[in-house]
């Protein structure tokens, strides 16, 4: 809980520098899309307004349906994927915090694996053949 | 290699919070791998050993408690304000579960994770309840929040419950937003995140960066009106809580409030102590708008959920009054007007909880009775149903031999004492207002003909929760001693 120095720098310190980056930053959106407008190119062809997708012609719309369980598997991607975050940021500290951080941290990914083996049990890292997807088979969503 | 700087007195200190945590993983690990569907209710009966285990760890606790010693670096304070509400959350808890079951079974939503995300709100609320820290306090809140949003929406076939909780989400993400706001801004001008650091930056070099503080606590103000349900940030209250399920709502009215109310109270009374100038007029403003636009809202209600919805908004503009109170710089005056807020919640607890379970009770074709023309002949149909209801509707309205009417005169009299008549005479005024709904209840309850397709679903741990509700209601109304005792007790360390 140190405190910041007395005089508090919010106040005191000018504040033109950055009016004139924002200023600037306006002038050069405006430029490139005013230049863009006035010196591009202008044709029209059918294919030119199609979505590239690396030279092939598309093949459907991308608003496609397609299943769930993807959502679930990012979800469970992102969490993890997070707690290694933590863990670095606790690698940088490992010897200032000691023993103390050291099992907070166990706590910590003990919960997490609470979790996993919440995920797991209910079913969200099975892919594809259990019963219950087999109910809905997969390809013919994406087709649909 | 660092020490082992490992004290056990933190570990100590926060025991209900560890029991409450382990409970939560256990109820939500358990509950995947057994096939649940079958046996809820021992997911429920979890639920409760952990609440009666943490209210026995919290129990022990409280011996040490008027030395107010601080934890886990500054973060977690032991003192018997905290322990206060987390009695009352604990309470709530308990009687939530209780009112939850057979109406979760004839839902057809008995779910372990229904259990798992109240233990996680009771967590937060702990967390709130006991930080003296900013970044704890918003912690806490967060967990808490979180998981209400969940409980709100909680039954996914149905669309009434999937708006509430959809915005109560998006709302209530956007008060925590600017609730962080003000923190930040607070920290800017003061250099510190915990509570009385904070004060004591503030009465040391005074209101340096005077603007920075004024929309710092006017963002704080915000946020945790918000969370109170005060007016102008309420217009969500009433489509979460009659739009969630009935057990649900029971639980959030009480708790979530009573948190919240602990979260304004600890900001405002140590914080923000320093600006009580720029402060208490605000709140009086607020608790003004609170109690008026609740009280005339629930008038022309004909949904009972969302007539209880526009009251508990009430409740919190009466209790919002007694924070105002508590503005004043006579510490005795100070330290009675919180007593009165704190006595105040317990009550609106009991009887709150006990309304909302007599909701919860009633069942139209299989599904929550919510209209009032559903409760018409609850008398000739349920002699106990309708005196309970009766008991309840009349404590919330302040009427003696109640636990409300006492609430209510406590607060009254702290508001006078601390020179603020006139907001006094407001919160008469809409008492006399709020009488005229409550009745109307009561009337539709004793005097019409009883409707065909309405039932009441009788089951022992609603009836369990009912029966505390009553007792308490009553017994805080009339064996009021011990009970002011420990509110005059747990009032903040004010200096």
């Amino acid at each position: 809980m140190q405190g910041l120095p007395s005089e508090s720098t919010l106040a005191n310190q000018s504040l033109w520098p950055l009016g004139v980056y924002a200023l600037l930053v306006l002038a050069m959106l405006a430029a490139v899309v005013i230049i863009s407008a006035l010196i591009g190119p202008r044709h029209s062809a059918r294919r030119r307004d199609l979505p590239y997708e690396s030279g092939m012609p598309p093949t459907g719309t991308a608003a496609l349906r397609f299943p769930v369980h993807f959502y679930v598997v990012a979800l469970a991607f992102l969490i993890f994927d997070l707690e290694v975050a933590f863990l670095f940021a606790w690698a940088v500290a490992a010897r200032d915090v000691g023993w103390l951080g050291y099992i907070e941290l166990v706590v910590f990914i003990v919960m997490l694996l609470a979790g996993l083996v919440y995920l797991w049990a209910k079913g969200a890292l099975d892919w594809g053949a259990s019963p219950a997807n087999a109910a809905t088979p997969v390809a013919e969503e994406i087709d649909g | 290699m660092g020490s082992f700087p490992f004290s056990l007195a933190d570990l100590e200190a926060i025991a209900p919070e560890i029991i409450v945590a382990l409970g939560a993983c256990l109820v939500l690990v358990w509950g995947a791998i057994e096939s649940a569907r079958k046996r809820p209710r021992h997911f429920a009966a979890l639920t409760l050993l952990t609440v009666i285990l943490a209210a026995v760890a919290l129990v022990s606790l409280a011996p040490e408690a008027s030395e107010g010693n601080t934890y886990l670096a500054g973060m977690i304070v032991l003192d018997s304000f905290g322990i206060f509400f987390s009695a009352i959350f604990l309470i709530a808890a308990a009687l939530a579960v209780g009112a939850s079951m057979r109406f979760l079974d004839d839902h057809d939503a008995h779910h372990p994770e229904f259990y798992f995300f109240m233990l996680c709100a009771v967590l937060g609320m702990l967390v709130m309840s006991r930080s003296i820290n900013f970044i704890s306090l918003f912690v806490g809140l967060e967990l808490q929040a979180l998981s209400v949003y969940v409980m709100v929406g909680y039954l996914k076939a149905d669309k009434k419950s999937n708006e509430a909780g959809l915005k109560y989400l998006i709302l209530g993400g956007f008060s925590s937003a600017i609730f962080l706001y003000g923190i930040s801004l607070l920290y800017a001008a003061t250099g510190s995140l915990a509570l009385d650091g904070i004060r004591e930056v503030i009465l040391a070099e005074g209101l340096q960066d005077q603007y920075l503080m004024i929309a710092a606590l006017v963002l704080i103000a915000a946020a945790l009106a918000f969370k109170v349900a005060a007016v102008p940030f309420h217009v969500w209250a009433p489509d979460a809580y009659s739009g969630g399920p009935t057990p649900v709502s029971l639980f959030i009215t009480v708790a979530s409030k009573a948190a919240a109310f602990a979260v304004l109270l600890r900001v405002f009374l140590i914080a923000l102590s320093p600006m009580r100038d720029s402060w208490s007029l605000l709140l009086a403003v607020v608790a003004v708008a609170t109690m008026s636009l609740g009280n005339i809202a629930a008038l022309t209600q004909d949904n009972i959920k969302r007539m209880l919805a526009y009251s508990s908004i009430a409740h919190a503009g009466y209790a919002l009054m007694g924070v105002v109170a508590a503005s004043t710089v006579d510490p005795d005056d100070a330290s009675f007007a919180v007593a009165a807020v704190l006595y105040y919640l317990f009550a609106y607890t009991f009887m709150n909880i006990g309304a909302w379970s007599v909701v919860a009770l009633l069942r139209r074709r299989g599904l929550a009775g919510e209209k009032l023309e559903d409760y018409a002949g609850l008398a000739s149909r349920s002699y106990w149903a309708f005196a309970a209801m009766l008991l309840f509707l009349l404590s919330l309205g302040g009427i003696p031999p109640t636990a409300g009417f006492l609430g209510k005169w406590y607060v009254f009299t702290a508001t006078i004492q601390s020179g603020w008549t006139w907001l006094a005479v407001v919160g008469v005024v809409n008492t006399a207002i709020s009488l005229y709904y409550y009745l109307r209840i009561v009337i539709v309850m004793s005097m019409s003909e009883p409707a065909d397709d309405v039932e009441l679903v009788h089951s022992t741990p609603l009836t369990m929760t009912l029966v505390a509700a009553v007792l308490m209601t009553l017994l805080a109304g009339i064996w009021v001693s011990p009970f002011i005792e420990w509110v005059r007790g747990a009032t903040l360390l004010l200096s």
